[in-house]
């Protein structure tokens, strides 16, 4: 399939706003993916149809390096190219004092022998784009096995990282369970992510031990990480994107696209669409590899985007993905408790569950007395 | 800062401990992480931090530069010295053992007139980040700022 301007594909149309790119966003797309046959004609029109004086929404101010590059890369004269390469710069330097953050911080845990691995945006800049500047951070994702989470704050709290999540106040033993990373903050090298699961609503230990079992060793300058498989940081990356946001994803579009670009004719999209199916990302995988499917031309199986949601999936599908308007409805708090305790019983993690329901009736018990 | 006194003949390379670099469109953008200082050559800058990505001696650098530019060694070699001699005051170069065999080629020849090399500096990065690249900055785009929104930013 080649979708080559903006509407060529529609296979996600009429879905809701805030997990699809609209026709402005499409039209960037187009020119960062690579698939506009005019990119500096597709420019022109964004640009007519956005206010540049105004606040351009964040998910695509952050395409701006990659449109940049591309237009530079077809020769583009543009009359905006000055204002674009400074933006590129501007995405350069932040994306470097990310990276050299990152950098400080796998080396305290190499020097304190802590597993660590990376994913998402540390593990993509430097081996799928061509520039830091490419592909812009906001912060830190640094993958560690749940038994060193201790070990690893108090290395981290020695190099100046301090705790600032107000989900560690549950406890370290509560909140491994029921979150799959804490914010720690750093006053030069600013916010880190520490995971210890993959994502939220992706939380099963099953999956990250994959990621960890299959993963391969990288150099961050002085530094030492793991990285995921290419099959499974796409479906990281397709998950994390397809996840509802307040604005539309849309960085997540490219960087699956540039796994594909690279990966795609030696994935196993057979054994990643089943295991996909298995923990209950299935519908998340199919609907966003159909959405990269439509906008460019990659070697994506056909039956890769052809959603036949799980049980679970099917809840979740119904108050997410299927949600028609940006306000999640009056029951999303209840049904994503459901679908966490549904994820709990599937797994080894089903063992915390008394303790959890003791601790929760205890804190609603202190609420009414209190 | 010190100076370090190189000799003409000694290679060089970018001080990759601290500086990360990158080249677009021929202006050579750098960070020195451990000053948390921000560069960018304009002229020919950033074909001499090409040279010297490349491991080229100051005499080497002067070379490749005139000939690029098809111009007299003579002509251009102060202000190789002089830029050569600004990197190394910001820790951005360090000496790269043996000098090469043979001078590094550049592309060539020059499409643009020759124009000397200059490195801006900008001292607090931190600051500079707080620099929106689409409302505040001149014609040239981001770092440099639009002086008529100066005072909207203070």
């Amino acid at each position: 399939m080649n979708a080559s301007e903006p509407g060529d594909g529609d296979a996600w149309r009429g879905l809701p706003r805030f997990l699809y790119p609209d026709e402005q966003q499409q039209l960037l797309l187009s020119i960062a993916l690579g698939s506009s046959r005019d990119p500096t004609a597709a420019f022109e029109m964004w640009c007519q149809r956005t206010d540049l004086e105004g606040d351009i929404e964040p998910a695509s101010y952050r395409l701006l390096p990659l449109v940049y590059h591309r237009l530079r890369e077809s020769g583009s004269r543009h009359r905006e190219m000055a204002r674009l390469r400074g933006i590129y710069q501007h995405s350069w330097c932040e994306t470097q004092l990310h990276l050299r953050g990152a950098e400080v911080a796998l080396g305290v845990l190499n020097k304190a022998g802590i597993p660590v691995m990376v994913s998402k945006g540390l593990a993509l800049v430097g081996r799928y784009y061509a520039s830091p500047a490419l592909r812009p951070m906001s912060d830190c994702d640094i993958y560690i096995p749940r038994a060193e989470i201790e070990a690893a704050c108090t290395v981290l709290g020695k190099a100046g990282w301090r705790v600032t999540d107000p989900r560690a106040q549950a406890g370290t033993r509560d909140m491994v369970v029921l979150f799959p990373a804490m914010v720690l903050w750093h006053d030069e090298w600013r916010e880190l992510d520490l995971h210890w699961s993959l994502m939220s609503g992706l939380t099963m230990p099953r999956i990250i031990d994959r990621f960890w079992a299959r993963a391969s060793p990288h150099q961050f300058g002085t530094s030492r990480a793991l990285v995921p498989a290419p099959d499974d940081l796409l479906l990281h990356v397709v998950a994390h994107g397809m996840s509802s946001n307040i604005l539309p994803p849309l960085r997540w579009i490219v960087d699956a696209a540039t796994i594909v670009a690279r990966h795609g004719e030696t994935i196993d999209w057979p054994a990643l669409r089943q295991f996909a199916r298995q923990n209950w990302a299935g519908s998340r995988l199919a609907r966003g590899l159909a959405l990269v499917r439509s906008l460019c031309d990659l070697p994506i199986p056909e039956y890769m985007t052809v959603d036949q949601p799980h049980l679970l999936e099917r809840l979740e599908k119904r108050v997410i993905l299927d949600n028609p308007g940006g306000t999640p409805p009056a029951y999303y708090p209840l049904v994503t408790r459901a679908i966490m305790l549904a994820k709990l019983l599937s797994d080894d993690d089903r063992r915390h569950i008394p303790r959890l329901t003791r601790a929760f009736f205890s804190r609603q018990l202190r609420r009414v007395f209190a | 800062m010190t100076m370090t006194n190189w000799l003409a003949s000694d290679s060089l390379r970018p001080n990759e401990r601290s500086v990360s670099s990158e080249e677009i469109d021929g202006e050579a953008i750098l960070m020195n992480h451990d000053t948390g200082m921000y560069f960018n050559s304009t002229g020919s800058g950033g074909l001499i931090w090409r040279a010297i990505s490349m491991g080229a001696s100051r005499d080497q650098t002067v070379a490749v530069l005139a000939a690029h530019y098809d111009l007299e060694s003579d002509a251009v070699r102060a202000d190789v010295t002089a830029f050569i001699a600004e990197l190394d005051r910001h820790g951005l170069i360090v000496s790269g053992g043996a000098a090469m065999a043979n001078a590094p080629s550049l592309p060539g020849p020059a499409s643009v007139a020759y124009a000397p090399p200059e490195l801006g500096v900008h001292a607090d990065l931190a600051d500079l980040l707080l620099l929106d690249p689409i409302h505040e900055v001149a014609e040239a785009g981001w770092p440099s700022p639009n002086p008529a929104k100066d005072d909207e930013r203070k």
